[in-house]
């Protein structure tokens, strides 16, 4: 009867539990939120590259915005 | 005849921030000790008082409201009902218990440390009492900034990253509650920011839908719900344990607290439409906490999976919207704080004197040290939530809101509490009994203060789980209000 119980209760459950907190739990859902701070981190170390100082690039950046923008109205109208 | 009552929750609030401050300035470790535990105390003797004098027969005890904002429509408006004492009872209950317990000279600039926890229980004092949305979150803040420092201060090994975790997490959450915050008050008739101009905003049911969501966020990551709660294991592990303590016994229960008090009562249509949907995952979350439990090898990150699946059975109940259910969350919140209680201070007295938390690693404590063991396997019963014990009470009444709210998911919940008699039964067979290692050769029983604060704690374990009415007086007619919104629905 033990024998019985081991195996059909017991075990699983110790198998569910492990899985649950090794993979479940410290990989994927701990993971995604790592991740959301790794992605911010990510991201800002790439936007950082475009802070370079140089006046003329800002204003490069700033034409092609315009452009982008005044292409975005004429074919979106509000 | 009494008119200084009123100022009971006045009094809660300035007793531990004076007391915080004062502690700064205190350059010996023993008199900042002493201090601490006399404002504390002194916290308590205000509680306890104030639960003899109301001053209505409406189910408003004590309120006060100060002119604090009068351009922007906040005023500090501070209230003691029945929601609010049995928190605002539970916050100081703890924490003259926690520095009972911890020794003088364990922590280095002993003064700074006593402050930010004296701080930390003003904030949670007010958290409970606003009547004010600004004063809410004002609080709500001011709670978890002393939490930051002092377990980036004075934590474990990993605690910056920890500590880190905790802070943005839960901070992401806050500012959420925010922007629902300036919602709520851009929509008020007046521009107020007060709880009862909140309760009368008119919202669309999308609006409803937008801001229950902004509100919960904030709310389930404090609690935290599942798959919220990755921050807690690492954090309780981290964090000093007389700080632990506090944030398993109190802090927690803000989120429970702001659903009952905002979420609820503010948007009754989002509840009745998202209520079932987010009970199955509380309750998937519960069970799914529960066989985490059974894994973990460290006492600590044990007790902390089962924090995360007793405060989902709560916020469970609160969903239901039955009476008997919110009647047993709400008690459940304090029995749940004083049990926990109970658990740190074993895990922390058996790392104090063998530095180990590892399960596996120990093992026939109850041979040396029988006192320990009687008030562990007692609280160990009360985290099961067996009968005679406080959690049984609330529970069982939770378990019976549940079932009124659909059969099939009382059913699952109940395989939580299988589980919790697994892990919990489990840690005290591999812990306390069979072979004295050698970690545990030398070990003391538990002295005469942690015996006081250890009979304190088993006493109301017994007294709420024997005889809870007194509790129910308090705080039923608060909670018939929050049902009662869903009535007219």
């Amino acid at each position: 009867m033990d024998e019985i119980y081991e195996a059909i209760i017991v075990r699983p459950i110790n198998w569910i539990s492990s899985f649950l907190s090794r993979v479940v739990d410290n990989r994927l859902i701990d993971g995604l939120v790592n991740g959301v701070g790794k992605g911010v981190q990510f991201s800002a170390r790439q936007l950082r590259l475009l802070q370079s100082g140089q006046v003329g690039s800002y204003i490069l950046i700033m034409m092609i915005a315009i452009i982008l923008f005044f292409i975005f109205q004429l074919f979106w109208k509000l | 005849m009494f008119a200084a009552f009123d100022n009971f929750p006045a009094l809660l609030i300035w007793l531990p921030l004076a007391g915080g401050l004062i502690s700064f300035f205190i350059k010996s470790e023993k008199a900042a000790r002493a201090s601490a535990i006399v404002f504390s105390l002194l916290t308590m003797a205000v509680m306890m008082t104030s639960l003899f004098f109301s001053s209505s027969e409406s189910f408003v005890y004590n309120q006060v409201s100060y002119v604090w904002l009068p351009n922007l429509g906040s005023s500090f408006g501070l209230i003691l009902d029945g929601l609010t004492r049995v928190l605002c009872l539970l916050t100081a209950l703890v924490f003259p218990m926690v520095f009972l317990l911890v020794p003088g000279n364990r922590y280095p600039n002993a003064n700074r440390f006593y402050a930010l926890m004296l701080l930390t229980q003003c904030g949670l004092m007010g958290v409970f009492m606003a009547t004010d949305a600004l004063v809410f979150y004002l609080f709500w803040e001011l709670a978890l900034i002393p939490v930051y420092f002092l377990a980036s201060i004075w934590g474990g090994e990993k605690r910056i990253k920890a500590t880190f975790k905790f802070f943005i997490y839960t901070f992401v959450g806050s500012l959420f509650l925010l922007i629902g915050i300036l919602y709520m008050y851009l929509k008020t008739s007046n521009g107020s920011f007060s709880l009862v101009a909140f309760y009368n905003v008119k919202l669309s049911d999308v609006e409803q839908y937008w801001m229950f969501l902004l509100f919960f966020i904030a709310f389930a990551i404090k609690m935290p719900l599942f798959p919220l709660h990755t921050w807690q294991p690492e954090a309780y592990e981290q964090a000093p344990t007389p700080v632990t303590m506090v944030l398993s016994a109190v802090m927690v229960k803000m989120g429970l607290f702001g659903l009952l008090r905002w979420l609820l009562p503010l948007f009754p249509l989002a509840v009745k439409q998202f209520n079932t949907a987010i009970i199955v995952v509380i309750v998937v979350g519960m069970v799914y906490a529960s066989l985490v439990a059974i894994y973990q090898d460290n006492i600590k990150k044990l007790i902390a999976y089962s924090s995360i699946a007793h405060i989902g059975l709560m916020a469970a109940g609160a969903f239901t919207l039955k009476a008997v259910a919110l009647n047993g969350a709400v008690l459940q919140m304090f029995s749940h704080g004083i049990n926990i209680m109970a658990l740190w201070i074993v895990a922390d007295l058996i790392e104090t004197q063998t530095g180990i938390t590892k399960i596996s690693a120990l093992g026939g404590i109850a041979k040396k040290a029988p006192k320990l063991t009687m008030f562990l396997v007692i609280a160990a019963f009360a985290n099961i939530a067996l009968p005679l014990t406080n959690a049984f009470v609330g529970e069982f009444m939770i378990f019976n809101g549940l079932y009124q709210f659909k059969p099939w998911i009382a059913a699952f919940a109940g395989l939580s509490i299988i589980f919790s008699a697994v892990y919990t039964l489990n840690m005290i067979k591999h812990v306390f009994y069979g072979e004295v290692v050698a970690a545990v050769e030398g070990y003391l029983d538990i002295n005469k203060t942690q015996a006081m604060v250890l009979t304190v704690i088993t006493g109301l374990i017994l007294f709420v789980g024997i005889y809870p009415d007194p509790f129910f007086k308090m705080m039923y007619e608060t909670v018939g209000l929050i049902v009662n919104r869903y009535v007219t629905i």
